[in-house]
């Protein structure tokens, strides 16, 4: 019999979803303050602990990191705040609460960066009371649950989870699971799986807590949380704060996955829960791909019942034929028009103006496709900030973005947030997306799943009209062994289906993998087709079936047994005219 | 008994209204024409991927088998008149008609010499103008060539065809061709067994009776060989479950076929171009309900030159477990326009499967298997 793990974990509300599952039989839990997790890891009374970052390194980074679950934040983490009597601005001291050195070395930083008060002495005081010391001009860091109970005399709540986000854009991470570097592979699949039935939990914590542990505290470490780490370390290190050395995490143990845990995690989701991002990456791994369809089927029965797949007609434009193809376009039907800036100089933003007038003023045509990507370009070559380049596009008529960039990851760049965040305020809506085969793991597709989601829960409690479809792209690389086949995509779309519970619709994008890989994809969570391009040279790749043809498209959708609907840029449904000889159609 | 469906899979299934037929697979009870035509009638194409894929796991896990083999098809002058073809050339005279000279068809085989293939397929029109001798030597030179190799080689069309014109019992016609070298048969020429149906597609060739009969005798002389359904052009679907029944009958009685294969009409270049083709919703759903109607029969193959490589990927989960080899020069499918590529090398071929999410197996005919890759 192997002796049990030894874990030394901080009892704080926030660690409970991590710990409270962890197996007796397997492990033997001792739960202490932070800075004493380290000290038991360090002097080898523990093999592994839930321990802040900053422990990391004071041990000459000799630990190693177990993947996919920490303590963090992405915005207000509420419990790690900078408090006062007085504003920040009239402070002459801030004591430093010795109970988490990583928040103290985040308000060090955070300090001397964004909030602009370099020069502030600062003193450490004893652990647990720095609430107590917050006094007149002197201002205190508070952590933990002592963050969360302040008195009222103390006006003044910075808090900095919401400052880093604000300044980097990322989230931030103040604990991690560290431990010597031997830890046997049984020990970390047996603290991940405790996070994974721990984690669900938190929708039946108390109601004081429950807000606090599903909002503020953000327990994914995928690749966005390892960016935010990885340059806090880095700042904390050009500092002098951090000792020298590298993180370095454990490999994930995907092969140890159970089936079970896949089945009950899609049963939840089946019930509407919400799924987690190691979740998902347990059912991308581990779920045959009839039961994945199956459950991405049911739900998109719940959420869409009835049997209609939509479609859109639209193409392609090129400035500089604008007139003949937006007459061309309207003359095949097409509702709307995909404008193409091309290589941008310092006249193709008005130029792009000219073209949306033109399209809708002359053709009738809703315009969109310029994404994040070509609004930056666009700004750039014109000496314009992006969002006046963005605002003149939409004065000029433009009605739908062309979304975030399709690379896994990068959704989460600050300026395809900024951009975003302006379109949707702008009443613009787009489709994310993501392409597959450049070279991303598969625990990189699920976190791009997530932070599509991230995003559209901030949309949406924002007031703005969010992502109106998810699409995955495929077949593009045309390099052997990127796992980008059919069966890769169509496992893609049922999960999207499953994670993404709060964006509307699934687009079957299907000029790469073809119509009938599409149509199979309506029985895998996909409720449109996306767009018909009437383009003579489409992208599809050489041998790939390719129509431009409606009647085809119709049929797929047809004999699979939906109903066709045509759709408009903003998916208002399309009827035929029936007095009209040409086949047009009118919005309901 | 079998493994219970996961418990998401049998609630979608019973939910699609088939969880009799569930039942009766949980209890390894055989499906009969009325199950068959409801499977073929029901649009869950999800549930038809749960029932199809537990019974090819059953059976073969994740195994996906594939073969490396060249394909010759010596003549496309062809005395029948199946209107679904777009290969046959009535007669010699024909611009694009073609014969091949014995040493020519023998040279596409010698002009792969010291690749490693397995197996030679093949399949010609029904030619009026060869001899006997054409075919025995046709064997022999290709067996001179590469000994090593299994011929596989024509239909039981083909072996009624040179029964009735060279005055010979199927029993005879099969004897010599095994003494010249021949290995197996391959399915072709099964199109829709169903009268009806065929009396539209090819009423001219050798009816259903008469292509049950070829096979129990190659079976009884010791041959295996595959079968075939042509889909997807003017049969229904009861004449698609009666053509599995006929199968499966034979099967219960001889055990000879080893592979049964689901050809997807093509329809560019025939006298059906009129017709639509099987979308991938029609296509998936035969595979698995062949998967689950043919309980005695090991393998369902798609033969990915026909589907393309995406809807072949896909089949994987429809109950197919063989997607056919590494085909050099066909001509059968091109010409009704599939627009595949002629060929996929060895190492695309497993990199298809495993990018499926499968474990790719090189077997040779006889699914003996050569290499785990």
């Amino acid at each position: 019999m192997n002796p049990k793990i030894r874990v030394a974990c901080v009892g704080y509300t926030n660690a409970w979803p991590l710990t409270r599952h962890l197996d007796p039989a397997q492990f033997d839990v001792r739960a202490c303050v932070p800075s004493a997790a380290a000290r038991l890891l360090n002097q080898g009374e523990a093999d592994v602990g839930l321990v802040p970052v900053a422990s990391v390194f004071d041990g000459g980074a000799t630990w190693r990191v177990v993947p996919g679950y920490c303590i963090g934040s992405d915005g207000d983490v509420d419990s790690v705040l900078l408090v006062g009597e007085r504003p920040l601005a009239e402070w002459d001291e801030v004591v430093l609460d010795g109970e988490s050195r990583t928040s103290v070395v985040l308000a060090q930083i955070l300090l001397r960066g964004p909030l602009a008060r370099p020069d502030l002495p600062v003193r450490a005081v004893d652990a647990g009371t720095g609430a107590f010391h917050a006094q007149g001009r002197v201002g205190a860091v508070v952590i933990g649950d002592a963050a969360r109970n302040l008195p009222d005399r103390l006006t003044t709540r910075i808090d900095l989870g919401r400052v880093w986000k604000d300044w980097t854009g990322l989230p931030f991470v103040f604990a991690v699971w560290a431990g010597r570097p031997d830890l046997p592979a049984a020990a970390i699949t047996g603290l991940r799986e405790a996070a994974a039935r721990g984690l669900p939990e938190r929708a039946s914590a108390p109601a004081a807590d429950r807000d606090y542990l599903l909002r503020a505290i953000r327990y994914e470490l995928d690749d966005r949380a390892l960016m935010g780490l990885r340059r806090f370390v880095a700042l904390a290190q050009a500092a002098g704060l951090f000792g020298p050395g590298e993180l370095s995490l454990y490999p994930p143990p995907a092969a140890t996955r159970s089936r079970e845990a896949a089945e009950g995690l899609l049963a939840s989701t089946r019930r509407g829960e919400r799924i987690s991002m190691d979740g998902a990456l347990c059912l991308l791994e581990d779920t045959p791909t009839p039961e994945l369809c199956a459950a991405a089927d049911d739900v998109r029965r719940l959420r869409l019942p009835g049997r209609d797949v939509t479609y859109l007609m639209a193409g392609n434009v090129r400035l500089g034929e604008v007139a003949a193809r937006g007459a061309a376009l309207a003359a095949q039907g097409a509702v709307a028009a995909v404008l193409q800036a091309g290589v941008p100089e310092a006249s193709t933003l008005s130029s792009c103006e000219a073209a949306i007038r033109a399209l809708k003023g002359d053709h009738g045509l809703s315009v969109t496709g310029l994404g994040v990507d070509e609004l930056a370009g666009l700004a750039l070559a014109a000496g314009v900030a992006p969002e006046v380049a963005l605002r003149r596009l939409v004065d000029a008529g433009l009605d739908g973005f062309g979304g975030t960039p399709t690379r896994a990851g990068a959704a989460s760049r600050p300026q395809a947030q900024m951009l975003t965040r302006l379109a949707g305020e702008a009443g613009l809506r787009g489709p994310a997306t993501l392409t597959l085969g450049l070279g991303e793991s598969r625990a990189e597709r699920v976190a791009h799943l997530c932070a599509v989601r991230d995003a559209q829960d901030e949309a949406l409690a924002a007031g703005r009209p969010g992502y109106s479809a998810f699409s995955v792209w495929t077949g593009l690389a045309g390099v052997p062994g990127r796992d980008d086949s059919a069966q890769a995509w169509l496992r893609l779309v049922a999960l999207a289906r499953l994670v993404l519970d709060n964006v509307p619709h699934i687009t079957a994008w299907w000029p790469t993998v073809g119509l009938g890989a599409a149509q199979t994809a309506l029985f895998a969570g996909a409720d449109d087709l996306g767009p018909i391009l009437l383009d003579e040279d489409a992208l599809g790749a050489p041998g790939r079936s390719w129509t431009t043809d409606p009647e085809e498209v119709e049929h797929h959708i047809r004999v699979a047994g939906f109903r066709p609907v045509r759709r408009d840029l903003d998916w208002t449904r399309l009827v035929p005219v029936a007095a009209a000889p040409d086949g047009r159609y009118a919005r309901i | 008994m079998l493994a219970d469906l996961p418990e998401i899979s049998r609630a979608h299934v019973d939910a699609a209204g088939l969880g009799d037929i569930r039942a009766r697979l949980d209890a390894g009870q055989r499906l009969d024409f009325d199950d068959g035509v409801r499977l073929f009638t029901t649009p869950d194409l999800g549930a038809l991927a749960a029932l199809a894929n537990r019974e090819r796991e059953r059976r073969w896990g994740d195994l996906t088998f594939f073969n490396r083999n060249v394909h010759v098809n010596a003549t496309n002058v062809c005395e029948a008149s199946c209107i679904f073809c777009s290969f046959s050339r009535l007669k010699t005279g024909d611009p694009s008609a073609y014969t091949m000279a014995l040493d020519e068809a023998v040279g596409r085989v010698r002009a792969l010499r010291g690749e490693l293939i397995t197996e030679v397929h093949i399949v010609n029109g029904l030619n009026p103008d060869l001899p006997w001798s054409y075919y025995l030597d046709l064997l022999r030179g290709i067996k001179a060539e590469r000994p090593e190799l299994h011929i596989k080689a024509f239909t039981a069309v083909e072996i009624h065809y040179f029964a009735e014109k060279y005055g010979m019992t199927y029993e005879r016609v099969l004897r010599e061709l095994i003494e010249a070298g021949l290995g197996s048969l391959p399915g072709g020429g099964a199109e829709i067994f169903h009268p009806r149906a065929r009396k539209k597609l090819c009423d001219d060739k050798v009816d259903a009776d008469g292509w049950i009969e070829v096979h129990r005798v190659a079976h009884e002389l010791g041959l295996r060989s595959n079968c075939t359904m042509l889909f997807g052009s003017i049969e229904t679907v009861e004449e698609r479950v009666d053509h599995l029944l006929r199968l499966r009958a034979l099967q219960d009685q001889t055990g000879g076929f080893q592979t049964f294969i689901p050809l997807r009409f093509h329809h560019e270049n025939n006298r059906l171009n009129r017709l639509r083709e099987p979308t991938a919703f029609d296509t998936l759903r035969t595979f698995a309900v062949s998967r689950l109607m043919l309980d005695n029969l090991d393998h369902i193959k798609a033969y990915w030159v026909m589907l393309g490589v995406e809807l072949a990927q896909l089949s994987l989960d429809w109950g197919v477990d063989d997607i056919d080899g590494t085909v050099r020069e066909e001509r059968i499918y091109h010409m009704a326009g599939a627009r595949t590529p002629q060929t996929l090398g060895r190492a695309e071929l497993i990199q298809l499967i495993r990018d499926a999410g499968r474990v790719p197996v090189e077997r040779d005919t006889l699914y003996h298997v050569v290499a785990e890759a």
